[in-house]
This record gives structure tokens, sequence and C-alpha cells, in this order.
């Protein structure tokens, strides 16, 4: 039993970290009907530029709270800049063009940023304290990390953050407006480059959220650690319903707890099958996802 | 005169694979030439071609997205390795092999039917990710499986294919997609491509299409991963990664979609350039990345790709008798609909609609903004079903039919704001129209024989004659997104004409002319009825042209029927006054007088 | 049609420019006597493997430097070539292609991994150009033909090694194995182990799996803890050892975790830190071996490097270039032919990762060190395990003398001969490593010829 609760425990943990990843998707596919695949490699470079930080300001080998902050604000500026330039360089110019080009430059983008890395600053892997974490608590059998804890909690404090953002402020109204429909929102008045520029910065900003939290609890950073958990969030957001916030934080829970419980009693090595299968099956199922809205095609 | 044809179908290959086999005996398999690196590429980029040129039949030519040819390639590969190592030893005249390979694309194939059928209803970019997901979860079978070898692949598998081999199924690729293309089939794929909808309404079955083109692009990327196998010898599961599916698709999107040259093209460019990339030293190792931004630079700078869907065209032109459509009996209803209802939650958009249409009728549907005209259009094509009610159409109930098959039956329609095929020309979408009447298979098509072009002659002549009666003769050419907006309307006339229905929907066909052109259309519209025979329904609003041509007018308000009859009763009908222009204005200008 | 034939010729110019342009040092062999000899290198230098194959570039470039600066073979430089495969299989054919055929390279170094070993075996074998991998430990690759030589352990060596030492030196009996199932080395030490260790009296309780580039174990080791074994062997390489080392503390595994020579490189401590310590694993040599050859080699590559420690994957790399080398200079002349014979004839050559002997079926024969991760991440050396048929050198003794403070090592406060265990409770009655000394053994794995066929 305690097994099957380790599990669940380990499954939760996983799960939020592809949530937040799955936020940034979930709100630029809501906006643009894009899927940002350089995403998870924004994600990256948050880890990355941790990496560096951590260790040029010594707080790698003395972690505390306020450095650890400290980091993360540094990483999260990064982040935004990079989402903010990537848009404008890469998928701005593409807005009219048929999306299947915008999908092969945003892969582009994406092996810009994992082979560059590579060239950059070589593909070893490597290792940086960030947070003031220790070991895992134990209690009745279970094990639980800090990490998994601050994971969590963070977690839910940015999807609390995001709901705020686009259900309580102009410019949430404005990236809703857009993503019902450009051309007349741009007709009302919307700034469309704005909203969708910031938008990418948000979304880029919770990455690197997640690029730091995911540090803490799997200390392996390389540059092409964000492939496999960039596609894992896109799943989980449509999962949950793309375009719907909550519905990421649902979306990756549930592919968090699918993949620990394969993991844990059939075989790991099926993990990636379980979570294409979970996307194929919603989408045969349920395309709206499990929180979504369907919206019908006017003829 | 057979024999000629039937020879100039197979002239390619009686041509072609001799010189190949030369080719490969004298120059690459020879050691003293020490050209094997050049013969590797090449054979690569062979590979390559068949993989990209088939992708195209999906991603160019019908528009869908699918980044998972890898996981078809690797299923051919694997089922045709598989027998190989199984099979005997020698094999002189290659005829196990080329059985392991039909084998292999035989399973590729299969394997595209099954992940075809279920997702091709999906959205472009969920295709997308449903495609890669596949493509993934075939791999991770593959490396966990044993019998497939595991991670570390099968090996040695016999060498039994090189330049020759490889490339004669290049050729057999090329000319297949080719008369593909240029069939009646190849413009129902690109029909679905351009606008499903308005393909569905013109009789295209697009989902059968969607899945024939899935179908037969994997049989190919199968072919592929056979040859990959037998002319390396090996087979590893990491060769088909989800970043060998994006290369097949950069390589598909960078020619030009749906052109096959383009396509041919960019996969020897994109498969060399990593090669040449090499000689740069230091730089070497920013090979990747280079290749990336190139990419990216491509795509903002032509994301046409390089040649669009342009492609070269060969017609032949000639004289062959045209097959009359079936005629129907005068008196029976064409359509029959017996109190349709339709609720859209909570919203009634129609309620307990009835009508008839006779043979050569022309009646009108009118009403307010959002009285549920076009509603009761899509309900009498099939693009919606109704909640309550029955409608039959030619006598058949209409229930569970798709648009398509509706179309079949002999009711075609225009829509309210003009679904054309913009990206190909005035003949193109006219041909497309015709294709539902052509009784030629795709392997026909491809076999290119007597039937192929006395149907292709068929076609061009009655799409000729429509854009004549539509005055668009001169257009024939034009890209259609390119036409004045009144020619667009006339074209999307003649398009539904071109499926030889009995009955023509025609949703607004006056919006946005002018007088002049009111005129006309009035006259179009009763020349079109009197020559073609077809009865005719019209939703309009400008009361002087549904006036002057209808026979019967419905109007319908919120859903209902309000009022029915002939045009001078309508006319001066209060309810139907009071519906357009208000209570008010009823009371005050005309209580209860009628007007002349 | 013309369109097709078109295509074709197109390609042809093409892929011609392409080639033509980039040929390089290409004389034909013994055309230029006097000029360098040209020696091929694949390894995936880019792409999910880059830090497996610049690890064995840099080894190998560094051999070939030494070997020039000290005169060169037969009084010609040694030129090296070195081509990317990125990871990729097909990748890997072509560039040995490329080597052969365009710049007729006189032998081939590569690859690390054993599916891209296979598929440039069978072109150096056709061509008659000698192949040495570094790092492959397939067992088939070898068997491709007899160019193709080997200078490191097979699978079924190292599984032996450590299944041998769990029974004998740390008297486990049940123990539990998580491997990497994507990666043939792993999976073939998980098999080897397993076979072993069940023949010496142990019990295998739970086997889990996992795939390179993985990053949360919880749920195998969660699995694995529930079975209660003494041992887990991880036959796997540093970059994933490392979290699941951390990630099994979590769980409340305390026993020791086993591994084989992937575990090696300064990365492994940097990412699993503590959760290491007590840990074993075999390997070629140790960093720490004071003979004074592995203290030079590490020294000239963290020179050559920025300070780099080499892993065994560099370690490996230099032998095999520096075994080529000595073949070269054994053999009467450079032809092919010649230099296999002279490859086949190694006897001792004196590496750093051993005294390497090609054996009949031109795999390495030398013995296996097991060490311990001690405090800091030091490597203590625990003990020397020789296949069947050879015995420790004369004079040799395999206790370690004084060891230097190298690596990602912290100062050795205990001075003398003979390191003290160090204590680790978990650890059910260690050995010292006088003990685990000079234990010969024989390797059990290696088949009769018999192979699966796949």
């Amino acid at each position: 039993m305690t097994e099957l609760l380790q599990h669940l425990v380990d499954g939760i943990s996983q799960g939020a970290i592809y949530a937040l990843i799955a936020l940034g998707y979930t709100m630029v596919y809501g906006v643009l009907q894009l899927i940002n695949f350089a995403h998870g490699d924004v994600f990256m470079v948050g880890a990355m530029i941790g990496y560096y930080f951590a260790r040029a300001t010594g707080e790698s080998s003395h972690p505390s709270v306020l450095g650890a902050l400290g980091v993360t604000l540094v990483s999260m500026i990064g982040c935004g800049l990079i989402g903010f330039l990537i848009e404008r360089i890469a998928y701005r110019p593409l807005r009219s063009a048929p999306r299947l080009n915008s999908l092969i430059t945003a892969i582009g983008m994406s092996f810009f940023l994992e082979y560059g890395g590579q060239f950059a600053v070589g593909p070893n892997p490597r290792s940086a304290t960030i947070l003031p974490t220790g070991g895992a608590v134990h209690f009745g059998g279970l094990s639980v990390g800090e990490a998994d804890v601050i994971i969590v909690l963070s977690s839910a404090a940015m999807m609390l953050i995001l709901q705020y953002i686009v259900f309580h402020t102009r410019m949430g109204t404005a990236m809703r407006a857009v993503s019902w429909n450009a051309q007349v929102a741009s007709l009302m008045g919307v700034n469309i480059d704005l909203v969708i520029s910031f938008t990418f910065v948000l979304g880029s900003v919770l990455a690197a959220v997640a690029g730091i939290l995911y540090s803490a609890k799997y200390p392996k950073i390389d540059p092409l650690m964000g492939l496999m958990p960039g596609l894992k969030a896109f799943v989980a957001a449509v999962l949950g319903g793309i375009g719907n916030v909550p519905g990421a934080m649902l979306g990756g829970l549930l592919l968090g707890l699918a993949e620990q419980l394969v993991s844990g009693y059939v075989s790991s090595s099926w993990k990636d099958a379980v979570a294409f299968s979970l996307l194929i099956l919603i989408l045969l199922v349920r395309p709206s996802g499990l929180l979504g809205r369907g919206t019908a095609e006017k003829v | 005169m057979n024999v000629a044809r039937a020879l100039r179908s197979w002239l390619p290959f009686f041509v072609a694979i001799p010189v190949l086999w030369v080719i490969e005996q004298k120059v690459a398999l020879n050691p003293d030439f020490g050209l094997e690196y050049l013969f590797v590429n090449i054979n690569h980029i062979g590979i390559a071609i068949i993989l990209a040129v088939s992708l195209n039949l999906v991603n160019g030519l019908t528009g869908q997205f699918s980044i998972g040819h890898a996981g078809f390639m690797a299923v051919g590969g694997y089922v045709a390795a598989v027998m190989m190592m199984r099979g005997p030893t020698d094999d002189p005249y290659r005829i196990f092999f080329l059985l392991s390979l039909l084998a292999g694309g035989g399973a590729a194939a299969l394997a595209g039917w099954l992940v075809g059928k279920p997702s091709l209803r999906l959205r472009g970019d969920y295709l997308a990710i449903v495609t890669l997901g596949f493509g993934e979860i075939i791999r991770v079978i593959i490396e966990n499986t044993q019998f497939f070898g595991g991670a570390i692949g099968l090996s040695p598998i016999p060498h039994r294919a090189d330049f020759a081999f490889i490339w004669a199924v290049v050729i057999i690729t090329i000319l297949v997609a080719k008369r593909l293309r240029d069939s009646t089939h190849g413009r129902a794929f690109l029909s679905v491509r351009e606008d499903e909808v308005a393909a569905e309404a013109m009789g295209i079955d697009t989902t059968g299409y969607k899945v024939m083109a899935f179908i037969i692009a994997a049989f190919f990327a199968g072919l592929a991963g056979g040859l990959s196998g037998a002319f390396e010898g090996n087979l590893a599961p990491q060769s088909f990664t989800f970043v060998r599916s994006f290369e097949i698709v950069a390589m598909v999107v960078l020619g030009g979609m749906g052109s096959i040259t383009g396509a041919t093209i960019a996969a020897t460019v994109l498969t060399i350039l990593p090669e040449l990339l090499r000689g740069l030293g230091e730089l070497a190792n920013a090979r990747m990345v280079i290749y990336s931004v190139a990419l990216i630079v491509l795509m903002l700078v032509r994301p046409r790709g390089l040649l669009g869907t342009r492609e070269l065209w060969d017609f032949f032109k000639r004289k062959a008798p045209k097959e009359p459509s079936p005629k129907r009996e005068a008196s029976e209803a064409l359509i029959d609909v017996r109190k349709a209802t339709i609720r859209f939650g909570g919203l009634t958009a129609v309620s307990e609609f009835s009508l008839q249409v006779k043979p050569r009728e022309l009646v009108a549907l009118i009403g307010p903004n959002g009285a549920g005209k076009t509603t009761v259009f899509n309900l009498l094509t099939g693009v919606y079903a109704p909640t309550e009610g029955r409608i039959n159409v030619m006598g058949r109930d209409t229930r569970g039919l798709s648009p398509h098959a509706i179309a079949h039956l002999g009711v075609a329609r225009t829509f309210q704001n003009i679904r054309l095929f913009r990206e190909l020309s005035a003949f193109d979408n006219v041909r497309i129209a015709c294709h539902h009447l052509t009784r030629e298979s795709m392997a026909a098509a491809v076999r290119h024989g007597e039937l192929s072009e006395q149907e292709e002659a068929w076609i061009a002549e009655r799409a000729n004659e429509l854009l004549d009666v539509m005055g668009l003769s001169a257009r024939r050419d034009e890209l259609s997104k390119n036409l004045p907006y009144g020619e667009q309307r006339r074209l999307e006339i003649a398009r539904a004409l071109a499926t030889g229905p009995q009955v023509l929907l025609l949703d607004e066909p006056a919006a946005g002319t002018n007088n002049r052109e009111k005129v006309e259309l009035m006259q179009l519209i009763r020349s079109i009825r009197d020559r073609f025979g077809v009865a005719v329904v019209l939703i309009e609003h400008d009361m002087k042209l549904v006036m002057g041509v209808s026979e019967r007018i419905l109007v319908l308000d919120h859903g209902v029927t309000i009022a029915q009859g002939l045009p001078r009763e309508i006319q001066s009908n209060p309810r139907v006054i009071e519906a357009y222009l208000g209570e008010k204005y009823a009371k005050e200008h005309f209580g209860g007088a009628a007007p002349a | 049609m013309r369109r097709t034939r078109g295509s074709l010729l197109l390609c042809a110019v093409l892929a011609f420019a392409g080639c033509k342009q980039k040929e390089q040092g290409s004389g034909m062999v013994g055309a230029n006597a006097n000029g360098p000899i040209v020696v091929g290198e694949v390894g995936s230098m880019t792409g999910t493997e880059a830090t497996f194959g610049t690890s064995s570039d840099r080894g190998i470039q560094l051999a070939f430097s030494e070997t020039n600066s000290s005169g060169g073979v037969k009084g010609r430089q040694i030129q090296v070539i070195a081509l990317d495969d990125e990871g990729k299989p097909e990748e890997a054919a072509t560039a040995a292609t490329r080597l052969i055929a365009s710049e007729h390279v006189t032998a081939l170094l590569g690859e690390v991994a054993s599916t891209r070993s296979l598929f440039m075996a069978p072109k150096a074998q056709a061509a008659r150009v000698p192949m040495v991998t570094p790092s492959s430990t397939n067992e088939k690759v070898t068997q491709v033909g007899d160019y193709v030589f080997r200078a490191c352990f097979i699978d079924p060596f190292q599984g032996y090694v450590m299944a041998k030492f769990a029974r004998d030196n740390l008297k486990v009996t049940k123990a539990a194995i998580l491997k990497d199932v994507r990666n043939d080395y792993s999976v073939g030490l998980a098999k080897v182990f397993t076979e072993n260790f069940t023949k010496m009296g142990g019990k295998i309780v739970d086997e889990e799996s996992f795939s390179n580039g993985d990053v949360d174990f919880k749920a195998q080791l969660t699995n694995i803890k529930n079975a209660n074994p003494e041992a887990l062997y991880v036959p796997a390489y540093y970059t994933e050892v490392g979290l699941i080392s951390r990630q099994a503390r979590e769980v409340g595994f305390t026993g020791p975790l086993l591994g084989g020579d992937g575990w090696d490189s300064e990365k492994l401590y940097e990412i699993g830190g503590d959760a290491l310590l007590g840990c074993y694993f075999s390997n070629h040599y140790s960093v720490d071996d004071p003979s004074p050859r592995i203290q030079e080699f590490v020294a000239k590559f963290k020179k050559a490097y920025g300070g780099q420690v080499p892993d065994s994957l560099a370690a490996q790399a230099y032998d095999a270039a520096g075994m080529l080398v000595d073949a070269m200079k054994r053999a009467k002349d450079l032809s092919g032919p010649s230099i296999r014979d002279a490859l086949a004839e190694t006897r001792g050559y004196k590496g750093v990762t051993g005294d390497i002997t090609m054996d009949q079926n031109r795999n390495a024969s030398k013995p296996a060190v097991v060490l311990k991760i001690g405090k800091g991440g030091k490597y203590e050396f625990a003990g020397k395990i020789y296949p069947e048929g050879m015995s420790p050198p004369p004079g040799e003794s395999a206790v370690p003398g004084p060891k230097k403070t190298e690596g990602n090592t912290a100062p050795n406060a205990a001075p003398g001969n003979v390191p003290t265990p160090t204590p680790t409770p978990t650890m059910p009655g260690t050995a010292s490593p006088a003990e685990s000394a000079a234990v010969t053994g024989q390797p059990q794995g290696l088949p009769a010829g018999e192979h699966p066929k796949k």
C-alpha cells in the first residue's frame, strides 16, 4: 500500500513540473494556435542561466533562500527576453503563412537552442545547487523530498497568479479576446503584437521558474534536457484542454501520475509510450480536453 | 492502339531499369573508381526522395500535418529485414528480397490505415502531434522487443539493395506521385487541402481521401525502410526518431507543398547539406546549428517553399464523347423535408421546417438575418443532422449520410461567404467538381491507360463548357483567389453545376453585386434552370431579384416559417413586413392594406 | 520522365560536387611515402551522445599528438581525420565509407556505441582497413570480421567481475538490478551479472529498467526498495547514475550501488554527491592508481584540456589509439593486412587501462579493477580481477601503494600503504582490500561461438 502511495506522491511531484511547463504552452497556443516547440528549450535555458548565475555568485556553494530567489529572478528576466526575441524574429513574420510553416520554424528554433547550446557550452551534463533544500522527509514509510513540496506549492501558486492575470486584468481580457478572434480584437483596438509578445514573455518566465525547480529536483542540466519534458508538457496541456489554465495543471498532474504508475507497475521503458497513448486517446475521445470547451466551425 | 499506349505508360521502366543496372554494376560497385562515398550519398538521396515525395502526398497535396513518417519507415524496414534474415541465404534474382520489400510496404500501409482512420478527423496541429506520438510509440515498441533486436537493432541484413534497386523505386515513387497528382484523384486531394467543407459539398469523400493519402504514403515509406535496411546491412531504432520525421517534413515544406519536383530537390539538398558542411573544420560541430538556422531563415524568406504548388502540367487534349447524366422523372419531389428541427444547445435554430422541391422549380428562401436560412441549407446538404424531423433527397432519407454522399445524390450548393479552392485555377475548381462522376480508380490513374485519358478529356470538356456558360472562359487559368468578386460568385455556381446536380442551392448569390449584375444574375439563374434542367433554391436578401426570379417563396423568421406562397402574396403579407421592418413600420405604412 | 532523369542527373552532380570539394589528405596508400599517415575517427560529437564522443576524441587526439612529438611512426607523422556521426547509425556508416573510400585512411578508430560500430565494421572489413573500437562492448562487433578489433572488455567480463565482487567480497546474497534498456551495454552487463550472480549462489530479487535520458527513477527504486535487496547493480552511464543514487537514498535504500566502467567521470560525483558514498564500480583503471603511467596520462590530459579529468572513455580511446600506433610500429609495412596482423599479435601492450592482449576473438584480455567511492568522491581501490589464464605480473601486488591526491579527490589524511576500509554500517561484512586482492577469476559469460541471432 505504501508503495502505491509513494508512486502517487512521486507522480504528483513530477506532474507539478509538467504542469508548470504546460502553462506556458497552453497560453501561447490559446493566443496563437501555435505549438511552440521551442518552449521546452526555453525551459532548458532557464535552468542553464540558473546554473551559471548560481556558480558565479557562489550561491551554489552556499545556497540560501534569498540567493535562490535572486537566481530565479535573473533566470526569469533572461528567459523572458529570449521568449520575446524568439517570437519577434521567428514567429511574427509567419503569422499569415500556413500553419505548418510556423510549426517548422518552431521546431527549427528548438533545434537551434539545443544544438547551439551543445556548441556553445558543450554537451556535458552539469549540476549546481540553487535551492537550499535538504534531502527527503520520511514518514510512515513514504519519502517526500523538500524539493517536491516546493515544486508543488510553486506550481499551484503560479497557476493562481496566471488565472488572476488571465481573468482579472485588462491584459488578460485582451489575451482572451485575441485567442477567440484576433482580427476582431484588433478592430476593437487591441494591440495584437503587444498581447502576443506579452503572452510569450509570460510563458517564458514560467518556463524559467520550471527550469530552476526542475534542476532542484533533478540536478542534471544539459542542452538537450528540454526536449522530452517539453513534449510531455504539451501532451499535458492538450489533456487538460488547450488554452485552459487549470486544465494545464490537471493535465500535468494526470500525466505525472500515469507515468509513475506505469513505471512502477509495468516498466519505465513504456513511459513515453504512455504519454503519447494518452494524448491519442484524449484527442480521439474528447478533443477539447478534459476541461476545455469544444468549438464548432461555422459553415 | 492499346499496345502503343500501354507501351507509353510502361516505357520509363523499360528504359530506366537497364540503365540503372549498368550504372550500378560498372560504376558504383567497381572498386577501381573509388566512388563508394559518392554512391553512398546518392543512395541516401534516393531514399530521402522516396520519403519526401511520399510524405508530400499527405502533407503537401492533401494538406494534412503528419510528422510521424519515420514510424512507417521503421515498420516497413523491420518487417522486411526480419523476413530477409529468416529467408533463404541465396537470392540471386532478388525475388525473395522483392517479396520482403513488398511485405514491409504492406505492413506499413496497414499501419497507415490504423493510424489514419481514427486520427484524420482531427484538426491540423493536433494531427501533427498524434502522428508524432505514433512515431515515438513505434520506436519504443521496437526498442523493447527482442524479436526486433531491441536497442542494438538487427544485423546482419543481407545486402540486397544498391543503386539500381533504390533508384528504380525512386522512379516508381515519382511516377506514381506524378500520375496520381495529374489525375482527377490528384485534384480531389488538392480540394481536401484547399477547403474541406467545399470539397465535401462537391462530392469528394474527404475522409476517404485523407486516409488513402496516408496509406499510400505509408506504403512508400515502408519501401524506403526496407531498402535502407538492405543497403546498410543494419537497422537500428535510433534511425527512426522524431528528428528523422522532422527532417522529412522539412524537405516537403521547403520544396513547396504539393510540388513533387520541389520535394525531390529539397530532399537532395537537405541530404547533401550536412555532408557539405563537414568540411568546415572547427565549425563542423556547428553543423546542426547552421542547419537549423538555415531552416528558419528559409521559412522566413520563402514561406511557400521553393516551388510553391507549381508543377509542370501535361495535358493531352483529345475528343471523346460526352456522357449525358441520368435524368429523373419530372413529377416526383426532389427534396422533401418534413418538419425538420435543429437545436444547438438551448437555441432552436430551425423549427419544423417543411419544403418540397419539384424538378425545375425556382424557390426562394428569405428572411431577416439570423433567421436560419443557411442552417436550412446545411441541413439539406448534410452538414448538420436534424434533431427532429425527416429529410429526403431524391427519395432517400439523408439521416447519417455525409455531405459528399448527398452531393452524389444530386444536391449542389454555393456558400454565403464563397468557398472556392483559392489557390487553384478556375479550371481546376470546376474540374474537381466533376470528380465524383468519374469511374477511374487510383490504380488506373497510375497505370495511365486509355480510361485515364478518356476521363481527363471528358472532364476538361465539361469544365470548359461550364466556364463558357458562366462567361469565365477567359479566366480559365487564373487562380480563383485573384478573380474579381462577381466572377468568383459565378465560378462557384459553375463549380456547383459541374457536379451534375438536380437541385442547386444558391446562398446569397447576389451579395455584393451592383444593380446591373443583379439583372444579369436573374437571367443567369433562369437560363441555368432552362439549360441544365435543375431546380434552384435561392437564399437572397435583394427583393427585386427574389421577386423577379422565384416561382415560390418561403419566409423564415427566428427559425419559424412564417409565410409561404407566390411572390405577390408574400409581398403584401403583413407578418413578413413586420418581420423585416418591425411592427411599428408595418402599422405606420401598411396598416393592413396591400401595396401594389 | 524527362523530369525524373533530370532530377537524377542533378542529384548526381550535386553529390559529386560535394564530394570532390572535400577530399583532403587523400593520397593513395603508399603513394606518398613521406607524407602523413592518415587515420580516421568516427564519433558522436553532437547529438544526445555528444559527451561520450567528445571524450573519446580527446583521448585519441592526445595519444596521436604524443606520438607525433616523439617522432611519429616509421618517421611519418600521424594525421587524424575525425568525423561526427551525430549519434546516428547511418551517419557512422557514411562517415566510415567516406574515410575509407575518399580519404583512404590507413586505419579506423571508433565507435563508442556498439550499434554504431556495427554499422561501421562491415565497411572496414570489406575494404580490409583495420578498425579498432575503443569502447564498444557488444560481442557482435568483432564477430563481423578479422579486421575488427576492440581495446576494451566485452560485456560478459565486466558483468562477471561485479558479480564475483559482490558475492565474494561484499558477501551479498540478494541483489537487484536497474538497467538502461536503451543501451545495449547496460543490457548486456545486466544479463551477464544475473547469470553469474545466480550461478555463484546469489538471488536477484528485482530487476527494473529505465531509458537513458530519463531523470526520474522513483517508481523503479520504490519497487526495488520493497524487494529488500542488499545491493543494487546499476550498469549504466554516469549521466543517469548520479541521479539514480540520489533518488535511491531519498526512497530509503541504504545499500551500496554497484556499477561498471560507465560510471567513470568527474561528473558522477558532481551530480550524485554523497549518495554515492560506499558504492563500487568496475573500471579499467583508477585515476588514483599511483602507477606513473596512469598519473602521467592524467596530468597530460588535464593540461591539454583545461583541467578536465579523463573519464574511462577518454582513457580507452587513448589506449585504442596507442595500441594502433604500437601495431603500426611493429607491422612490416603500413598496408591493411600487415597492420591487421600486427594488431592481432598485440601482447601486454601497456595501456593506461591495463596491459592489453588481443585474444583469439580480437577482444582485449585485461584485468578489471573495482573502485569504491569514498569521502569527497575520491575513488579508493577495492580489488583487481583478472580474466582466466592471466595472473598478476611478478612484483605487482594488488594492494595499492600510497595514494596521490589527483582528480576529484580530497586530500588523503591517512598515511601508509594500506588504506583502511571506510566503515559503512549498512554493508554486510566488508572485506578489506587486502583480502580482496589478487582474486583471479574466470569469465563465465563468454559464449563458445554461439551468439543470439538477431
